[in-house]
């Protein structure tokens, strides 16, 4: 109801206040969300000022079904969708989040008698990713969150939304195609060809989601894999778009044949290429895994369905260990020699069995998994304290990152524990369980739920990970 | 600490009375009370021959954390009770009922739903609110509590805990539940 008379409002906003023009500007871009392009009003365009892609505020309500309240006094226009909400002022850099002050780097002005907003700062705000295709001028926004956007078929006739999966990561580890994608419906069509022999994994009904890899603006990417003496690129790139359809191009270098296993894991493909033994061109020498190229497996703990424990501010486990673990990512993402492969970089639950099914089969070098402390009837219990099983290589990461999380966080010393827990016991490698610190406990909550003190714990991981390896 | 003697004191009184002229046990919540009234039951007090319906007193050991959660420690209770699914209740009541300032229970938010015990398998059923779900050292200490704390009784040798009536994979997402839980040797 409200959004209907705010809408009715801006309608006569727009009408009365201004009068369209005929504005016939040869600029015919197209924004698509979640791979469905959106249907534009005539009037209406999307333009670019200083390097940011503008949209009329129209589309943010109408399109995009925001919430959106302008008023006509302080020439502020308000956009919120569910808790989410952002305050933008005509011609000022500076706009509210929430009640946090931040600065864009174009403001929001009138042009040609509509306000227009920039796109990829109230899109990413209200949860949305976006992409923008310079060459053939498209925006792309895709998001999960945005629901009443998805449910926005009651107008038109044509209605059949696909829902489509997004690819998140694209990993290549020990000889291994990962991908991951926030749905489990996908069907993988792949196909081999020769000259040069390569393997084409199409994945029908996906687009690309926050992938973790680089995208430019073609969405095309490539991964490094410099360690692979077997593999000379692995490329991908959004093939189809309508409706989207990720394809993935594995080449491969002195084989006989291209071969490979097919594995689902949770969310995630595997492909096997099976570049070892007999498949292997014997010259040049390529022993299976002398590359120097670790593959470090990040378990963010719980997930999904299993919110984990319960921090004394009413938050899920889930969420503040998955904010950690994405920090992780990122600082391991920038290093040449590990091959990153998380168990979870989204609200999804694997089981412990698939966790450790995953870092198995990638004979991961590494398995850390992430979790936070709770006992919410002691409220004084804090500290800092890393679980591994018998295995010694366990202990020896277990104490070089738990010496590092002790000194970055300050937190209480628990101390290193030898515990029976699944992800730890079950894994084939060096696993440790670090429970950073304790969300029943104020102060450690609080600190926890900074993004300072994430860094810092990311970092310290990354540390004690890289020391451990030797890298 | 007197006053506290003379309240147990008058408790046991006033559950002996009730006992006695009811010819009913006193239940607490009701929940999967076996129905004995007037009925001459086996015993199933590991041997120990005892009359049907007759108030029984037992000094039980319990197991809470200290309040850094790193240990547990022993406290001794005494029970009153008429059979053994009514002891067994009250032994997990006083697992999750805690006085001591420096001790936590690690029970003591989980809801009980049922106790039963059927030949060597005592059977517990529980509901776990979201802030009765402990990390890694609680989970790991808690099932210590409990397995210690159930099987101080000899005639018990598994333990099946059931969340909301199913047999998770895992009490609180750390650890494994296996089902049933057996005694080690």
């Amino acid at each position: 109801m409200k959004k209907t008379i705010v809408l009715m409002f801006l309608s006569l906003f727009f009408l009365f206040l201004f009068p369209v023009q005929g504005n016939a500007a040869a600029n015919t871009s197209k924004i698509f969300l979640n791979g469905e392009e959106l249907s534009l009003p005539n009037d209406v365009q999307v333009t670019i000022v200083n390097k940011n892609v503008m949209i009329p505020i129209r589309v943010v309500a109408e399109n995009l079904k925001f919430d959106v309240n302008w008023n006509q006094q302080a020439r502020q226009v308000k956009i919120q969708q569910n808790e989410k909400m952002i305050s933008l002022t005509v011609d000022q850099k500076q706009a509210m989040v929430a009640d946090k002050q931040v600065t864009l780097n174009t403001a929001p002005q009138i042009l040609n008698k509509t306000l227009v907003v920039p796109i990829r700062f109230v899109s990413e705000q209200m949860g949305l990713s976006v992409k923008w295709d310079n060459r053939e001028k498209i925006v792309y926004l895709t998001g999960t969150h945005n629901e009443s956007a998805e449910a926005s078929g009651d107008d038109s006739g044509d209605s059949d939304t696909i829902s489509l999966t997004h690819v998140t990561d694209i990993v290549f580890a020990d000889n291994q195609l990962v991908v991951s994608l926030d749905g489990e419906k996908v069907q993988p069509v792949i196909s081999t060809l020769k000259n040069p022999d390569r393997l084409v994994v199409d994945l029908p009904g996906t687009v690309f989601g926050d992938l973790a890899q680089p995208l430019d603006q073609g969405f095309n990417g490539k991964l490094d894999v410099d360690g692979y003496p077997n593999v000379s690129e692995v490329r991908y790139s959004l093939f189809k778009r309508d409706p989207g359809q990720v394809r993935i191009v594995v080449e491969l270098n002195n084989v006989k044949d291209v071969q490979f296993d097919q594995n689902i894991i949770a969310d995630k493909l595997l492909i096997d290429l099976n570049v070892s033994g007999d498949n292997v061109t014997p010259v040049p020498v390529t022993p299976a895994r002398d590359t120097g190229r670790k593959v470090v497996v990040i378990d963010p703990g719980h997930g999904g369905s299993d919110p984990g424990t319960i921090s004394i501010t009413n938050k899920p486990e889930k969420e503040y260990v998955l904010a950690l673990a994405l920090k992780v990512q990122a600082l391991l993402l920038n290093e040449p020699d590990i091959d990153l492969v998380m168990t979870r970089d989204s609200d999804i639950y694997p089981t412990r069995s698939e966790r450790v099914q995953l870092a198995n089969q990638l004979n991961a070098d590494v398995f850390v998994s992430i979790h936070g402390n709770s006992v919410t009837s002691s409220p004084q219990a804090s500290g800092t304290e890393t679980y591994y099983y018998q295995r010694s290589s366990s202990k020896d990461l277990a104490n070089i990152i738990h010496q590092r999380l002790v000194e970055a966080l300050g937190f209480k010393d628990r101390g290193v524990k030898n515990g029976s827990l699944q992800v730890i016991r079950e894994t084939t490698m060096p696993a440790v369980l670090l429970e950073i610190g304790f969300l029943s406990n104020a102060a450690e909550e609080k600190a926890m739920s900074s993004e300072e003190v994430q860094e810092k714990a990311a970092q310290a991981i990354v540390d004690g990970i890289k020391e451990y390896l030797g890298i | 600490m007197k006053h506290k003697m003379g309240l147990v004191l008058l408790f046991s009184f006033i559950l002996v009375i009730a006992a006695g002229c009811a010819q009913e046990p006193v239940s607490e919540s009701g929940t999967n009370e076996p129905n004995h009234s007037g009925s001459v039951q086996p015993s199933k007090n590991g041997g120990t021959q005892v009359e049907p319906n007759k108030e029984q007193k037992q000094t039980v050991e319990v197991y809470f954390a200290d309040i850094q959660v790193l240990e547990l420690e022993k406290r001794e209770v005494q029970l009153e009770f008429i059979e053994d699914d009514e002891k067994y209740k009250k032994t997990f009541e006083a697992l999750q009922n805690n006085d001591d300032t420096e001790l936590v229970s690690l029970w003591e938010k989980v809801e009980l739903l049922s106790i039963q015990s059927a030949e060597d398998t005592l059977t517990l059923d529980v509901h776990i609110p979201d802030e009765a779900k402990l990390g890694t050292s609680g989970e790991l200490l808690a099932l210590e509590a409990l397995t210690t704390t159930m099987f101080q009784f000899d005639e018990i040798n598994r333990l099946e805990v059931l969340v909301d009536g199913e047999a998770l994979d895992s009490l609180m997402g750390h650890s494994e539940l296996e089902h049933p839980i057996q005694r080690e040797p």
